[in-house]
Protein backbone atom coordinates (compact mmCIF):
# COMPACT_ATOMS: atom_id res chain seq x y z
CA UNK A 1 0.00 0.00 0.00
CA UNK A 2 2.76 2.57 1.08
CA UNK A 3 4.90 1.52 -2.30
CA UNK A 4 1.55 2.65 -4.10
CA UNK A 5 1.26 5.50 -2.34
CA UNK A 6 4.88 6.65 -3.16
CA UNK A 7 4.97 5.73 -6.47
CA UNK A 8 4.37 8.55 -8.71
CA UNK A 9 2.25 8.61 -12.08
CA UNK A 10 2.28 4.94 -13.01
CA UNK A 11 1.11 4.39 -16.69
CA UNK A 12 -0.06 1.40 -18.18
CA UNK A 13 0.39 -0.24 -21.25
CA UNK A 14 -2.91 -0.10 -23.78
CA UNK A 15 -3.21 -2.90 -25.92
CA UNK A 16 -6.66 -4.55 -27.40
CA UNK A 17 -5.49 -7.97 -27.72
CA UNK A 18 -6.31 -7.55 -31.60
CA UNK A 19 -4.52 -6.17 -34.12
CA UNK A 20 -4.09 -6.54 -37.77
CA UNK A 21 -0.44 -7.36 -38.05
CA UNK A 22 0.42 -9.95 -40.10
CA UNK A 23 3.68 -11.69 -40.97
CA UNK A 24 5.53 -8.52 -39.50
CA UNK A 25 3.62 -5.87 -41.90
CA UNK A 26 0.41 -4.81 -42.21
CA UNK A 27 -1.03 -4.88 -45.89
CA UNK A 28 -3.53 -2.53 -46.35
CA UNK A 29 -6.09 -2.38 -49.57
CA UNK A 30 -7.17 1.42 -49.87
CA UNK A 31 -10.54 2.89 -50.65
CA UNK A 32 -10.92 6.42 -49.17
CA UNK A 33 -10.96 9.49 -50.08
CA UNK A 34 -8.91 11.20 -47.49
CA UNK A 35 -4.78 10.47 -48.99
CA UNK A 36 -3.19 12.86 -47.25
CA UNK A 37 -4.05 11.31 -43.70
CA UNK A 38 -3.71 8.14 -44.84
CA UNK A 39 -0.38 9.02 -45.91
CA UNK A 40 0.42 11.37 -42.94
CA UNK A 41 -1.13 8.33 -40.80
CA UNK A 42 1.19 5.15 -41.91
CA UNK A 43 4.61 7.21 -42.32
CA UNK A 44 3.58 8.18 -38.74
CA UNK A 45 3.80 4.88 -37.52
CA UNK A 46 6.33 3.12 -40.36
CA UNK A 47 8.86 5.73 -38.61
CA UNK A 48 8.85 3.76 -35.24
CA UNK A 49 10.32 0.53 -36.45
CA UNK A 50 10.08 -2.46 -38.78
CA UNK A 51 6.32 -3.40 -38.80
CA UNK A 52 5.32 -1.76 -42.12
CA UNK A 53 2.03 -0.34 -43.32
CA UNK A 54 2.47 -0.74 -47.18
CA UNK A 55 -0.48 -1.37 -49.86
CA UNK A 56 -1.44 -4.74 -50.55
CA UNK A 57 0.40 -6.66 -53.99
CA UNK A 58 -1.27 -9.73 -55.76
CA UNK A 59 0.99 -11.70 -53.96
CA UNK A 60 0.13 -10.73 -50.91
CA UNK A 61 -3.07 -10.74 -48.51
CA UNK A 62 -4.95 -8.23 -47.59
CA UNK A 63 -4.54 -7.29 -43.96
CA UNK A 64 -6.53 -4.21 -43.27
CA UNK A 65 -9.41 -2.47 -45.43
CA UNK A 66 -9.25 1.51 -45.58
CA UNK A 67 -12.42 3.00 -46.33
CA UNK A 68 -15.39 5.72 -45.58
CA UNK A 69 -18.15 6.24 -44.55
CA UNK A 70 -20.74 8.76 -43.93
CA UNK A 71 -23.38 8.88 -41.20
CA UNK A 72 -24.07 11.96 -38.34
CA UNK A 73 -23.08 8.25 -35.61
CA UNK A 74 -21.06 11.16 -33.32
CA UNK A 75 -17.81 9.36 -34.69
CA UNK A 76 -14.81 10.41 -36.44
CA UNK A 77 -14.31 6.77 -37.52
CA UNK A 78 -13.89 3.10 -35.98
CA UNK A 79 -11.23 0.21 -36.22
CA UNK A 80 -13.05 -3.41 -36.19
CA UNK A 81 -11.29 -6.97 -36.12
CA UNK A 82 -13.17 -9.02 -39.53
CA UNK A 83 -13.28 -12.09 -40.17
CA UNK A 84 -11.20 -11.53 -43.12
CA UNK A 85 -9.66 -8.45 -43.59
CA UNK A 86 -9.84 -5.83 -40.74
CA UNK A 87 -11.72 -2.11 -41.15
CA UNK A 88 -10.87 1.12 -40.58
CA UNK A 89 -14.09 3.29 -41.33
CA UNK A 90 -13.20 7.38 -41.87
CA UNK A 91 -16.62 9.19 -42.03
CA UNK A 92 -16.76 11.54 -44.43
CA UNK A 93 -19.64 13.27 -42.29
CA UNK A 94 -17.18 14.76 -40.00
CA UNK A 95 -14.02 14.35 -42.13
CA UNK A 96 -15.40 17.06 -45.24
CA UNK A 97 -15.68 19.90 -42.44
CA UNK A 98 -12.68 19.07 -40.23
CA UNK A 99 -9.00 20.71 -40.37
CA UNK A 100 -6.05 18.95 -42.07
CA UNK A 101 -4.65 18.38 -38.58
CA UNK A 102 -8.01 16.70 -37.06
CA UNK A 103 -8.26 14.20 -40.16
CA UNK A 104 -5.12 13.24 -39.93
CA UNK A 105 -5.08 12.76 -36.25
CA UNK A 106 -8.46 10.51 -36.61
CA UNK A 107 -7.10 8.15 -39.30
CA UNK A 108 -3.46 8.13 -37.33
CA UNK A 109 -5.40 7.12 -34.18
CA UNK A 110 -7.53 4.44 -36.26
CA UNK A 111 -4.03 3.00 -38.11
CA UNK A 112 -3.24 2.80 -33.66
CA UNK A 113 -5.28 0.27 -33.45
CA UNK A 114 -5.10 -1.75 -36.50
CA UNK A 115 -1.38 -2.17 -34.93
CA UNK A 116 -2.90 -3.10 -31.26
CA UNK A 117 -2.81 0.23 -29.40
CA UNK A 118 -6.46 0.44 -27.34
CA UNK A 119 -7.64 3.99 -25.93
CA UNK A 120 -5.32 5.69 -23.48
CA UNK A 121 -4.88 9.00 -22.16
CA UNK A 122 -6.23 12.73 -23.67
CA UNK A 123 -2.91 13.81 -24.40
CA UNK A 124 -1.86 10.95 -26.78
CA UNK A 125 -3.07 10.35 -30.50
CA UNK A 126 -4.86 7.07 -29.00
CA UNK A 127 -7.35 9.29 -26.64
CA UNK A 128 -10.60 7.80 -27.30
CA UNK A 129 -11.55 11.53 -29.22
CA UNK A 130 -8.31 12.19 -30.99
CA UNK A 131 -10.09 15.39 -32.46
CA UNK A 132 -11.40 16.42 -28.93
CA UNK A 133 -9.27 19.55 -26.73
CA UNK A 134 -5.56 19.53 -27.99
CA UNK A 135 -5.58 17.41 -31.18
CA UNK A 136 -2.39 14.82 -31.91
CA UNK A 137 -2.02 14.41 -34.97
CA UNK A 138 1.13 12.02 -34.05
CA UNK A 139 2.16 9.42 -31.66
CA UNK A 140 2.84 11.01 -28.54
CA UNK A 141 5.54 9.18 -25.39
CA UNK A 142 3.01 6.79 -24.00
CA UNK A 143 1.73 5.26 -27.49
CA UNK A 144 5.38 5.35 -28.93
CA UNK A 145 5.88 3.10 -25.30
CA UNK A 146 2.84 0.84 -26.18
CA UNK A 147 4.20 0.37 -29.63
CA UNK A 148 7.24 -0.52 -28.82
CA UNK A 149 6.48 -3.03 -25.67
CA UNK A 150 3.90 -4.65 -28.65
CA UNK A 151 6.37 -4.37 -31.38
CA UNK A 152 9.87 -3.82 -30.64
CA UNK B 1 -8.30 -25.13 -83.16
CA UNK B 2 -9.99 -28.67 -82.37
CA UNK B 3 -10.11 -28.07 -78.34
CA UNK B 4 -10.44 -32.21 -77.09
CA UNK B 5 -9.31 -32.88 -73.99
CA UNK B 6 -6.11 -34.08 -75.12
CA UNK B 7 -5.04 -30.73 -76.40
CA UNK B 8 -2.97 -28.43 -73.81
CA UNK B 9 -5.49 -25.31 -73.54
CA UNK B 10 -8.64 -27.64 -72.91
CA UNK B 11 -6.78 -29.34 -70.15
CA UNK B 12 -5.96 -26.14 -68.30
CA UNK B 13 -9.48 -25.10 -68.90
CA UNK B 14 -10.52 -27.76 -67.03
CA UNK B 15 -8.13 -27.68 -64.52
CA UNK B 16 -8.64 -24.48 -63.76
CA UNK B 17 -12.53 -24.69 -63.31
CA UNK B 18 -12.29 -27.74 -61.11
CA UNK B 19 -9.96 -25.83 -58.94
CA UNK B 20 -12.31 -23.14 -58.73
CA UNK B 21 -14.98 -25.36 -57.72
CA UNK B 22 -13.35 -27.52 -55.02
CA UNK B 23 -11.90 -24.18 -53.95
CA UNK B 24 -15.50 -22.52 -52.98
CA UNK B 25 -16.37 -26.36 -51.68
CA UNK B 26 -13.90 -25.75 -49.36
CA UNK B 27 -14.29 -21.96 -48.09
CA UNK B 28 -18.64 -23.15 -48.03
CA UNK B 29 -17.75 -26.16 -45.96
CA UNK B 30 -14.87 -24.23 -43.30
CA UNK B 31 -18.06 -21.36 -43.25
CA UNK B 32 -20.15 -23.91 -42.24
CA UNK B 33 -18.38 -25.72 -39.42
CA UNK B 34 -16.16 -22.67 -38.00
CA UNK B 35 -17.43 -21.31 -34.91
CA UNK B 36 -18.87 -17.98 -34.92
CA UNK B 37 -16.63 -14.66 -34.10
CA UNK B 38 -17.12 -11.88 -31.65
CA UNK B 39 -15.81 -9.02 -33.38
CA UNK B 40 -14.78 -5.44 -31.35
CA UNK B 41 -15.49 -2.25 -32.84
CA UNK B 42 -13.18 0.56 -31.44
CA UNK B 43 -15.34 3.36 -31.72
CA UNK B 44 -13.49 6.83 -31.73
CA UNK B 45 -15.45 10.29 -31.03
CA UNK B 46 -16.12 13.05 -33.27
CA UNK B 47 -16.29 15.47 -30.11
CA UNK B 48 -16.81 14.78 -26.15
CA UNK B 49 -19.48 12.30 -26.58
CA UNK B 50 -19.53 12.54 -22.38
CA UNK B 51 -20.74 15.33 -22.50
CA UNK B 52 -24.73 15.94 -21.91
CA UNK B 53 -24.68 19.44 -23.12
CA UNK B 54 -22.83 18.48 -26.13
CA UNK B 55 -24.33 15.51 -26.81
CA UNK B 56 -28.15 17.39 -26.38
CA UNK B 57 -26.50 20.17 -28.93
CA UNK B 58 -25.45 17.79 -31.68
CA UNK B 59 -28.31 15.81 -31.71
CA UNK B 60 -31.66 15.92 -33.75
CA UNK B 61 -33.79 14.44 -31.07
CA UNK B 62 -33.55 13.18 -27.53
CA UNK B 63 -36.77 11.38 -26.40
CA UNK B 64 -38.00 8.26 -24.22
CA UNK B 65 -38.62 5.22 -26.21
CA UNK B 66 -39.46 1.98 -25.83
CA UNK B 67 -37.60 -0.78 -28.27
CA UNK B 68 -40.29 -3.15 -29.96
CA UNK B 69 -38.12 -5.23 -32.21
CA UNK B 70 -35.09 -5.55 -34.62
CA UNK B 71 -36.34 -4.39 -38.46
CA UNK B 72 -32.82 -6.03 -39.75
CA UNK B 73 -29.17 -5.63 -39.96
CA UNK B 74 -27.23 -3.43 -42.58
CA UNK B 75 -24.26 -5.37 -42.79
CA UNK B 76 -22.12 -2.20 -44.81
CA UNK B 77 -19.60 -0.74 -42.81
CA UNK B 78 -20.64 -1.57 -39.56
CA UNK B 79 -22.71 -3.59 -39.23
CA UNK B 80 -25.66 -1.53 -38.11
CA UNK B 81 -28.83 -3.25 -36.17
CA UNK B 82 -31.77 -1.27 -37.35
CA UNK B 83 -34.15 -1.10 -34.11
CA UNK B 84 -37.96 -0.28 -34.20
CA UNK B 85 -39.07 1.74 -31.34
CA UNK B 86 -41.90 3.54 -29.86
CA UNK B 87 -41.80 7.43 -28.82
CA UNK B 88 -42.86 7.52 -25.49
CA UNK B 89 -42.04 11.08 -24.61
CA UNK B 90 -40.12 13.72 -26.08
CA UNK B 91 -37.28 15.93 -24.81
CA UNK B 92 -35.85 17.55 -27.80
CA UNK B 93 -37.48 17.28 -31.19
CA UNK B 94 -41.22 16.19 -32.09
CA UNK B 95 -41.22 12.56 -33.27
CA UNK B 96 -43.99 10.48 -33.40
CA UNK B 97 -44.99 6.69 -33.55
CA UNK B 98 -43.11 4.06 -34.47
CA UNK B 99 -39.17 5.00 -35.79
CA UNK B 100 -36.31 2.92 -36.76
CA UNK B 101 -33.11 3.67 -34.73
CA UNK B 102 -29.83 2.22 -36.10
CA UNK B 103 -26.89 1.88 -33.57
CA UNK B 104 -23.50 0.59 -34.74
CA UNK B 105 -22.50 -3.92 -33.91
CA UNK B 106 -25.03 -6.30 -34.62
CA UNK B 107 -25.53 -10.16 -36.08
CA UNK B 108 -24.39 -10.87 -39.25
CA UNK B 109 -24.80 -14.69 -40.05
CA UNK B 110 -22.83 -16.37 -36.95
CA UNK B 111 -20.55 -13.83 -36.46
CA UNK B 112 -21.58 -10.97 -34.00
CA UNK B 113 -19.58 -7.01 -33.60
CA UNK B 114 -19.81 -5.65 -30.58
CA UNK B 115 -18.65 -1.64 -29.88
CA UNK B 116 -16.21 -1.31 -27.10
CA UNK B 117 -17.98 -0.12 -24.14
CA UNK B 118 -21.21 0.05 -25.22
CA UNK B 119 -24.51 -2.30 -25.02
CA UNK B 120 -26.66 -2.94 -27.76
CA UNK B 121 -30.26 -1.90 -26.95
CA UNK B 122 -32.76 -4.95 -25.65
CA UNK B 123 -35.90 -5.31 -27.05
CA UNK B 124 -38.61 -4.67 -24.52
CA UNK B 125 -36.35 -1.89 -22.48
CA UNK B 126 -37.41 1.53 -22.32
CA UNK B 127 -34.25 4.27 -23.15
CA UNK B 128 -33.68 7.65 -23.06
CA UNK B 129 -32.16 8.04 -26.97
CA UNK B 130 -30.18 10.69 -28.61
CA UNK B 131 -30.11 10.81 -32.25
CA UNK B 132 -29.26 12.46 -35.58
CA UNK B 133 -31.47 11.81 -38.98
CA UNK B 134 -29.75 9.10 -40.75
CA UNK B 135 -27.84 9.72 -43.60
CA UNK B 136 -27.62 6.21 -44.86
CA UNK B 137 -31.55 5.69 -44.27
CA UNK B 138 -34.01 7.88 -45.29
CA UNK B 139 -36.64 8.41 -42.35
CA UNK B 140 -34.10 6.20 -40.12
CA UNK B 141 -32.58 7.95 -36.80
CA UNK B 142 -28.80 6.79 -36.28
CA UNK B 143 -28.28 6.68 -32.26
CA UNK B 144 -25.56 8.55 -30.93
CA UNK B 145 -22.33 6.74 -29.68
CA UNK B 146 -20.96 7.02 -26.36
CA UNK B 147 -22.50 6.61 -23.06
CA UNK B 148 -25.37 9.13 -23.76
CA UNK B 149 -26.91 8.21 -26.68
CA UNK B 150 -28.87 5.86 -25.11
CA UNK B 151 -29.87 5.27 -21.12
CA UNK B 152 -31.86 2.78 -20.10
CA UNK B 153 -34.83 3.76 -18.25
CA UNK B 154 -36.16 0.93 -15.83
CA UNK B 155 -38.30 2.53 -13.33
CA UNK B 156 -40.64 5.90 -13.10
CA UNK B 157 -37.85 7.20 -10.55
CA UNK B 158 -35.32 6.63 -13.69
CA UNK B 159 -37.43 8.17 -15.92
CA UNK B 160 -38.40 11.57 -13.96
CA UNK B 161 -34.53 11.85 -13.08
CA UNK B 162 -33.68 11.40 -17.37
CA UNK B 163 -36.55 13.77 -17.99
CA UNK B 164 -34.49 16.46 -15.42
CA UNK B 165 -31.55 16.09 -16.54
CA UNK B 166 -31.87 15.52 -20.24
CA UNK B 167 -34.27 18.90 -20.15
CA UNK B 168 -31.76 20.86 -18.29
CA UNK B 169 -29.14 19.60 -21.25
CA UNK B 170 -31.33 21.03 -23.76
CA UNK B 171 -31.57 24.15 -21.80
CA UNK B 172 -27.57 24.63 -21.93
CA UNK B 173 -27.28 22.60 -25.13
CA UNK B 174 -24.14 23.90 -27.01
CA UNK B 175 -22.78 22.89 -30.63
CA UNK B 176 -19.64 20.89 -30.31
CA UNK B 177 -16.75 22.69 -31.38
CA UNK B 178 -14.80 20.22 -33.14
CA UNK B 179 -17.94 19.19 -35.15
CA UNK B 180 -17.88 21.20 -38.35
CA UNK B 181 -20.78 23.18 -38.75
Amino acid sequence: MLLLAVTPGVAYAHFTGRDSVDGGEIRYDDHTQWDDSRNHGIAQWNALGNVDMKPDAWNTYTDLDIQDYSEADGLCGFYSNEPGADDVNLNNHYYSGYTTKQRRACTTHEFGHAYGLDHSYADQVMDSCPVCTTVYDTPQSHDRSDWRQLWG
Amino acid sequence: MNLTLRSLPARIVVGVIVAAVLAAIGWYAYEAVRPGRVNLIRPSYAFDLTDREQVAGHADNIFIARVDGIAGVDADRGPRTIFRVTVVENIKGNLTGTVLVRQLGGKVGKDVWVVENDQALAVGSTYVLATKQSLQQKGAQVLLAGPLGHEIVATSVDRQAALTVWRDAVRNQRRPATVPD
